[in-house]
């Protein structure tokens, strides 16, 4: 353990240069993972994750150094190195002489890493129970199911950072997860699918939840309809995106392109658009870090700012962006709370959390009801973001008349976000049922959520 | 030096219904420097140790992964024997034999000494980016946003197993990165890089000239109909296909029945056009992959022959049930993961589809009605090998008698990977080398295709 005397010292170390801002980022991750082929436990891998990150900043420079030697000698070596790094650069206009800066830390909110104790190791048998529980649910689902493979996530993530504002704070986020692999159909005509039951805490609230019970279910279920499903044909046609999920859509349609970074780099399409519609007036955005128990929800981010609601979009209107401390002063408006990565090993950027569509006015039903033609996509599998996005929808169904017709095999929607937002017709006006998934950029995979009410597009290219 | 002796005796003393065990050490040491719109903007130091530790005793395999490398041997092969305690699976540790042969032996030596002799080239780094920028600023006057980085890094792996076979590896390499983002015809944003093993074989001209062609490219937008079609298939295309087509020519998955490819082993299930290797190192030379992580040395495999399907990548385990050596593609990283990725599986090395004597501009000018594709987005999810089936969301420009008359966007390209590459009639000389991106547990390099048909969704 590296003592708060020590942390200064190594803050003070990293400022003797030009820097203005230093903080040290130490990490204690515990992960396990138990696997079973459908009828026994076939591996277990236990995970220890260790290490410190040294970020600092002098105006919109910036140095990040780690290493997973974290004793004090070794860490004061690693943040000479980084005030030596942001010396030896050229642009001397940038930032102010940090030399001779005292740093007082000021203990916020730590109270993490003294109460691991509070958290029980669970046995390998009590995850080997919820695993033939999860294989017993899968294989009596209903279809025919060639092989089902199951895996237990489950990670205790313990951080401290210390920056040279003072801060000297904690977090500690626990998450569960349930992965389904399976291969469903008669032996000849086979779908395989991997789905993730991902939730906020540990073993027991993830077991207590039930949850993963119906997700395996469900997801049995739906790859057996996917299967039976009908290609669909070139089309273009009002699309549904159901309440719950369906918000990777949005993830992946316009948030990639509301994150700090993208408009640090001039590659999203909404950099100068602040205060200019740029969707339906009908929807509103918003990213919140807050909502309890959530997986992508921390007291604070992981430069130590404290989470908050960020509203991105408002009736259509473009209000700001998500931005970490550093694409916060280049773009002026400061940190949204946004700063976030998977571990030491990244340095922190601008990334998503729960990300929702706020409830509209238009009845959930009647959206449904009302369509006479059109596709009502029910489950999203996954995409790619950016000014063209990607999303590849898993589960959907072709309406007729407001009623469905049939189900439809996997395809992919890949258009342009900015002018798919404008397309927004419908919003419902109730939520629907969501948990986590994983997000992929520059700072690693992270957490996070997606929800929306039931959301209707006037039409789209399909097929 | 050797830093696994302590684990190699320690391993000995492990209870006695101990059958197998190994441990490998991966060491890397970064150093990067970051431009941005032509002044350093920040750089990037790391130095990190990870231990993978597997013990098999007479239930199952335990498997520990740790950075917390000051632990005592004794204490982490203790935990992985405890954790092997709860495991049911039927499968075996498979370990490399103590007696490397004299080629082995001196191969590793070689890939020491180099790491020995490597040091840090901080001021030559700056310099290549310093030239960089202002050959991107010449090619190309008004981007609106510029960012390099030059990456050095220095990897090392040792192994130790309980056979007593102990080996160790290293390898160097300079990676340099240019993201843009400029104006033309709408907003263009691209990332590309190069790799070599010193500072002075990274082709920096023609990084930038990658630049420019994709900025030109960047032509106004056309509508064009959906269908079956003639294409081209970019080199950078290419290379993103295989970032997930390379699963068609793993031992293991192949074994499991996992891959399109079940029961072709010696016969043809590509064009004649289209033969393909993966090798120890990539044609430029900034990849070497000299042992892996069970300690085979690599070795280069012919897996594709003017279309017949002639090899497979093979660890330890898959190669004892082929009867063939191992091919040094043990490996464990097949893409970015949100968990650290502890099982031995196979990944490619340097996979390398062989260039043919056609260029990319001979080849488009071949085309009465098709399409040049130039964007493959989303691969990872939208290609499956056990199939071979893709549905893959991209961009191409629309070619009429040869010319190319304007860029068709939000297209995707839809069909099964062995037709496609079957239906290939011509390969260009032009090469692009690519690592599997954020990961680079392994490249690609791959030429521009022409195929005779391709189903295009727009």
């Amino acid at each position: 353990m590296i003592s708060e005397r020590e942390l200064q010292l190594i803050l003070e170390c990293a400022l003797q240069g030009r820097g203005d801002f230093a903080e040290v980022f130490l990490e204690n991750t515990e992960e396990s993972q138990m696997n079973s082929n459908g009828s026994e436990i076939t591996g277990i891998r236990n995970i220890q994750i260790f290490g410190a990150g040294i970020y600092i900043l002098s105006g919109t420079d910036s140095i990040y150094v780690y290493s997973n030697e974290v004793t004090f000698p070794s860490l004061m070596k690693l943040a000479d190195t980084a005030a030596r790094l942001l010396e030896a650069g050229q642009s001397k206009e940038n930032g102010s002489t940090g030399k001779n800066r005292t740093v007082n830390l000021q203990r916020q909110g730590l109270n993490c890493f003294t109460s691991a104790a509070n958290f029980p190791v669970t046995s390998y048998s009590k995850k080997e129970k919820l695993l033939r529980n999860a294989v017993m649910e899968g294989k009596n689902a209903g279809p025919q199911v060639q092989s089902l493979h199951m895996g237990y996530f489950d990670s205790d993530q313990r951080i401290r950072i210390a920056n040279s504002e003072g801060l000297l704070t904690e977090d500690r986020r626990q998450t569960a997860r349930l992965r389904c692999q399976a291969v469903v159909g008669d032996g000849i005509d086979n779908v395989s699918r991997w789905e993730d039951v991902f939730l906020a805490g540990g073993f027991d609230a993830f077991a207590a939840s039930g949850i993963y019970a119906e997700a395996v279910r469900s997801q049995i279920c739906r790859m057996d309809l996917a299967r039976k499903g009908k290609m669909i044909q070139r089309c273009n046609v009002p699309v549904l995106l159901e309440a719950g999920t369906g918000a990777v859509f949005f993830h992946e349609c316009c948030g990639h392109m509301l994150e700090g970074c993208a408009v640090v780099s001039k590659e999203s399409p909404y950099s100068d658009m602040v205060g200019q519609r740029v969707a339906s007036e009908k929807l509103t955005l918003v990213d919140d870090g807050t909502i309890r128990g959530q997986v992508a929800t921390a007291r604070i981010d992981d430069e130590g700012h404290l989470r908050q609601k960020n509203v991105l979009i408002e009736n259509g209107i473009l209000k700001g962006f998500l931005n970490d401390r550093l694409c916060g002063r280049i773009l002026g408006t400061g940190s949204t709370g946004s700063g976030r990565r998977q571990n030491y090993t990244f340095a922190p950027t601008c990334r998503m959390s729960n990300t929702f569509v706020l409830p509209g006015t238009d009845d959930h039903d009647e959206i449904l009801k009302s369509m006479d033609r059109g596709v009502y996509v029910t489950g999203i599998g996954g995409g790619n973001g950016g000014a063209q996005f990607t999303i590849m929808v898993e589960d959907a169904f072709w309406v007729e008349r407001g009623e469905l017709a049939y189900p439809l095999k996997p395809f992919t929607i890949t258009g342009n976000g900015i002018s798919m937002m404008k397309k927004i017709d419908r919003v419902g006006n109730r939520l629907g049922d969501y948990d986590g998934a994983f997000c992929g950029a520059a700072s690693g995979l992270v957490p996070t959520t997606t929800n929306q009410p039931r959301i209707r597009i006037s039409q789209l290219s399909i097929g | 030096m050797r830093e696994l002796t302590e684990f190699a005796e320690t391993m000995r003393k492990l209870p006695t219904d101990v059958k197998a065990a190994d441990v490998e050490l991966e060491r890397t040491k970064q150093f990067q420097l970051q431009f941005t719109n032509g002044k350093e903007s920040g750089g990037q130091e790391a130095s990190l140790a990870e231990l993978y530790v597997r013990v098999q005793a007479s239930k199952g395999i335990g498997v520990l992964y740790t950075q917390k490398t000051r632990q005592k041997p004794g204490s982490v092969l203790n935990e992985a024997y405890e954790i092997s305690q709860y495991v049911k699976g039927k499968e075996n540790i498979y370990m490399k034999e103590a007696a490397p042969s004299e080629t082995e032996r001196m191969q590793e030596e070689a890939e020491v000494k180099q790491e020995e002799a490597e040091v840090k080239q901080e001021e030559a780094m700056r310099q290549v980016l310093a030239d960089t920028d202002r050959k991107l600023l010449k090619c190309f006057g008004s981007l609106l946003h510029r960012e390099l980085k030059l990456l050095r890094a220095e990897e090392s792996r040792e192994i130790v197993n309980l056979l007593g076979f102990s080996a160790a590896t290293s390898r160097v390499f300079y990676n340099l990165q240019a993201t843009i983002s400029a104006e033309h015809n709408g907003i263009v944003y691209m990332r590309v890089e190069d790799t070599a093993q010193t500072l002075d074989s990274l082709d920096v001209d023609g990084l930038v000239s990658q630049i420019h062609d994709g900025i030109v490219r960047n032509m106004p937008s056309v509508v064009m109909k959906g269908g079956t079609m003639e294409a081209v298939l970019d080199a950078r295309f290419v290379c993103n296909l295989f970032f997930m087509a390379w699963k068609l020519f793993s031992g293991p998955a192949y074994l499991q029945g996992q891959t399109a490819t079940v029961g072709k082993l010696g016969k043809t299930i590509l064009s004649k056009q289209i033969s393909i290797e993966d090798r120890c190192e990539s044609s430029g030379g900034g990849f070497q992959y000299a042992l892996d992580c069970e300690g085979s040395p690599g070795r280069n495999v012919k897996l594709v022959e003017r279309g017949v399907f002639t090899g497979l990548m093979h660890n330890l385990q898959s190669a004892e049930a082929f009867g063939e050596k191992p091919t040094g593609n043990a490996g464990r990283k097949t893409t970015l993961s949100a968990a650290v990725q502890t099982e031995v599986s196979v990944t490619p090395k340097h996979l390398h589809i062989l260039p043919g004597q056609v260029s990319l501009k001979q080849m488009i000018q071949s085309v009465d009605e098709g399409i040049w594709l130039t964007h493959c987005f989303d691969e990872f999810h939208s290609l499956d090998p056990a199939s071979g089936d893709f549905s893959i969301p991209g961009e191409g420009i629309r070619i009429e008698k040869g010319e190319l008359i304007g860029r068709v966007v939000n297209l995707s390209i839809e069909g099964n990977i062995l037709q496609l590459l079957s239906g290939v009639l011509e390969v260009g000389r032009e090469t692009c080398t690519m690592p599997l991106p954020d990961v680079r547990s392994f490249s690609v390099t791959a030429p521009a295709v022409h195929v005779s048909e391709i189903r295009i969704s727009v």
